[in-house]
């Protein structure tokens, strides 16, 4: 039987280099996930995961074993993808909760959905590029909120503690992130298809 | 319907209400909402699946042990930033062999073989190694007649 995070955990506090590596293998996916979307660069969601998955490393001594591991570790990605967002130049601004939390558009979500199956977007190469186009779209602060709140499923109090705002910020950041992301995908849809 | 119900909608969808609040959303929801719902799913399947698809196989172990083999020096990040800073792929089989040959003309220019100090025998060669490819630089040459020596560059390119 596969050992749970929690053994894993215990295992690599002792020294077990077998039970990291097997932490390592089991996350890092979802993990290069998140920072891909993130930092929008493969070579940086590299470096950025590994960063992570040293910090662990280092300080899993210090983990509490009640916290889910997953969530210790997206938390230590967020972070450190943020970290590398704010010495970007040019990104610095847009992390700005003022500017970040203010959405023109007061419009809400549209009842549509935008008629792309989600498990297209495993096998369709065309449809992933326009997500990832659209993420890249969003400001940063927004999509640094989607990520983890789709990918990781992190809770609007861990978001808020990692990006040190409010949860009435993430709130917001959430929402319009959501709404946009919704609004390209819908005209990405209208345009993909033509007029019967 | 505005923001702020939405908003409300949107805490119903994440599950950050408490559950007496649930039931109450839950009792009054109406055909648009029951959309939205379904809107704000689909919304995140197609984010968490396009990201995971990217991610594919993606094997982080050996710059994670490069480096903390290094005691933490960075080996895995320099990896990765020497890639991008000679403009590579993400694996040594993208290399071109555009590369190869810039590779060995600055070796050319910066260790200029041909005027080795340690050139007793008439033969200097130097060889850059990076993840598996080699470029080789070496000179034969009869060392007191300068003009018959010969300057040779080879590429190897290993499998991983």
């Amino acid at each position: 039987m596969e050992p749970d995070d929690k053994q894993l955990v215990e295992g690599a506090r002792r020294g077990d280099a077998a039970a990291f590596r097997q932490l390592v293998t089991r996350h890092q996916r979802r993990a290069y996930a998140v920072a891909l979307g993130m930092v929008h660069d493969p070579d940086d969601a590299r470096d950025v995961c590994q960063e992570a998955f040293l910090k662990v490393h280092k300080n899993i001594g210090t983990f509490e074993g009640d916290a889910q591991f997953f969530t210790w570790l997206y938390r230590i990605v967020a972070n450190l993808c943020i970290d590398h967002l704010r010495k970007k130049r040019g990104h610095q601004v847009e992390f700005d909760e003022a500017l970040a939390h203010d959405d023109p558009d007061e419009g809400g979500i549209a009842p549509h959905r935008t008629g792309f199956d989600p498990a297209r977007a495993l096998s369709d190469k065309e449809l992933r590029k326009e997500i990832l186009a659209a993420l890249d779209k969003l400001s940063p602060a927004h999509r640094t909120v989607l990520v983890m709140r789709e990918v990781e499923g992190l809770s609007y109090q861990e978001m808020a503690d990692t990006m040190k705002c409010s949860i009435g910020t993430i709130m917001s950041r959430l929402f319009h992130a959501r709404k946009k992301m919704q609004q390209m995908l819908i005209a990405y849809r209208k345009a993909a298809t033509p007029a019967a | 319907m505005g923001k702020a119900e939405d908003e409300r909608l949107q805490r119903y969808f994440d599950g950050e209400m408490p559950a007496s609040e649930r039931a109450e959303i839950e009792a009054a929801l109406t055909e648009d909402d029951q959309l939205k719902l379904a809107a704000l799913g689909e919304v995140r399947g197609l984010v968490t699946n396009a990201l995971l698809a990217e991610a594919g196989e993606i094997d982080l172990l050996p710059g994670i042990e490069a480096r903390l083999r290094g005691g933490g020096t960075g080996a895995g990040k320099a990896e990765s930033k020497a890639r991008r800073r000679w403009g590579l792929g993400a694996h040594p089989a993208s290399w071109s062999s555009g590369f190869l040959a810039a590779a060995a003309a600055v070796l050319l220019l910066v260790f200029q073989p041909w005027h080795s100090a340690h050139a007793q025998n008439g033969c200097d060669i130097e060889s850059l190694d990076t993840y598996g490819a080699v470029v080789t630089v070496f000179r034969i040459g009869d060392t007191p007649h300068k003009s018959d020596e010969t300057t040779t560059v080879i590429f190897t390119e290993e499998d991983d």
